[in-house]
């Protein structure tokens, strides 16, 4: 009984340190990470060279490279959401919106949907990127 | 219960030292590797950086005609054109400068040609930040059409 207990307690002391890395990891990854945002379907950022940080903005708008266009993780017609970004305009006259377009996009059709944006009334805009890779 | 009052005090003063722990550490640890895991997997690390794209400018009754406009800076995968002149982008800057310095109500335009991709213009919209050039604004290409499939 005697020498059991202490085999019981001598198994706990040796994953303690373990533990303890494991608590740290957690912690980091808990601190460090951002959760990454559900998209119907993949968009890469183009690179660039800016600087700015990225705020969070209150829309979010996908374009894809096939040019679908989702609004908030919702795919939908360009009509639909330049109607939907135009109700949200009439609650928040300044609302911020970030567009994140693939880098493969035509970017005439970046513009077009700028365009769109403006007629709706849209004035601040912001387009994703993620510093270039050396 | 029934023991006899002598036994019980000594054997608890025994065994107290030695209990440290009187929860067991396993089912702690299970909850941290699945805590651990989820946030590994469901955290991105992607470090966002934005390009601001207001589109207070230009206003929309502005002359439509986009090609007699000075400083129109024309994009293509390859090539960069100045009012229809193609120029490298280190002969391009000092004319925009100078266009730019001249009237100060002046904007540079910038137009993707057909089918360019974002990224060949955002390459150049960088250039152009390099260079101190800020008062920018995006045209279309009046010829550029939309394919069929990416209105719906």
């Amino acid at each position: 009984m005697h020498f059991e207990t202490r085999r019981k307690d001598d198994s706990e002391a040796r994953i303690l340190p373990l533990i303890n890395v494991v608590f740290l990891l957690l912690i980091f990854f808990m601190l460090a990470g951002s959760f990454g945002v559900n998209e119907p379907f993949e968009v890469t950022a183009p690179d660039s060279i800016s600087e700015t940080a990225h705020e969070t903005a209150s829309v979010h708008i996908l374009l894809g490279a096939d040019g679908q266009l989702a609004l908030d993780g919702k795919v939908m017609a360009e009509a639909v959401l330049l109607e939907r970004i135009k109700t949200r305009l009439v609650a928040a006259p300044t609302l911020r919106i970030q567009l994140k377009a693939d880098a493969q996009t035509a970017a005439n059709r970046v513009v077009l949907l700028m365009e769109g944006l403006r007629e709706a009334g849209v004035e601040r805009l912001r387009l994703l990127t993620l510093p270039s890779m050396p | 219960m029934q023991t006899p009052e002598p036994f019980t005090p000594s054997r608890l003063v025994l065994h107290q030292p030695r209990r440290r722990a009187v929860i067991s550490l396993t089912p702690l640890i299970d909850v941290v590797f699945i805590l651990l895991v989820f946030f590994m997997l469901a955290s991105s690390f992607l470090d966002w950086r934005s390009i601001t794209l207001d589109t207070v400018l230009p206003p929309p009754s502005r002359p439509k005609a986009a090609d007699q406009q000075p400083l129109l800076l024309s994009v293509s995968a390859a090539q960069t054109r100045l009012n229809g002149e193609v120029l490298g982008m280190d002969i391009l800057l000092p004319s925009l400068r100078q266009g730019l310095d001249a009237d100060p109500n002046a904007m540079v335009r910038v137009q993707p040609l057909g089918d360019t991709s974002l990224q060949a213009v955002v390459a150049v919209l960088d250039e152009l930040k390099l260079a101190g050039i800020t008062r920018l604004t995006m045209v279309r290409d009046p010829d550029w059409r939309v394919a069929d499939d990416t209105r719906r």
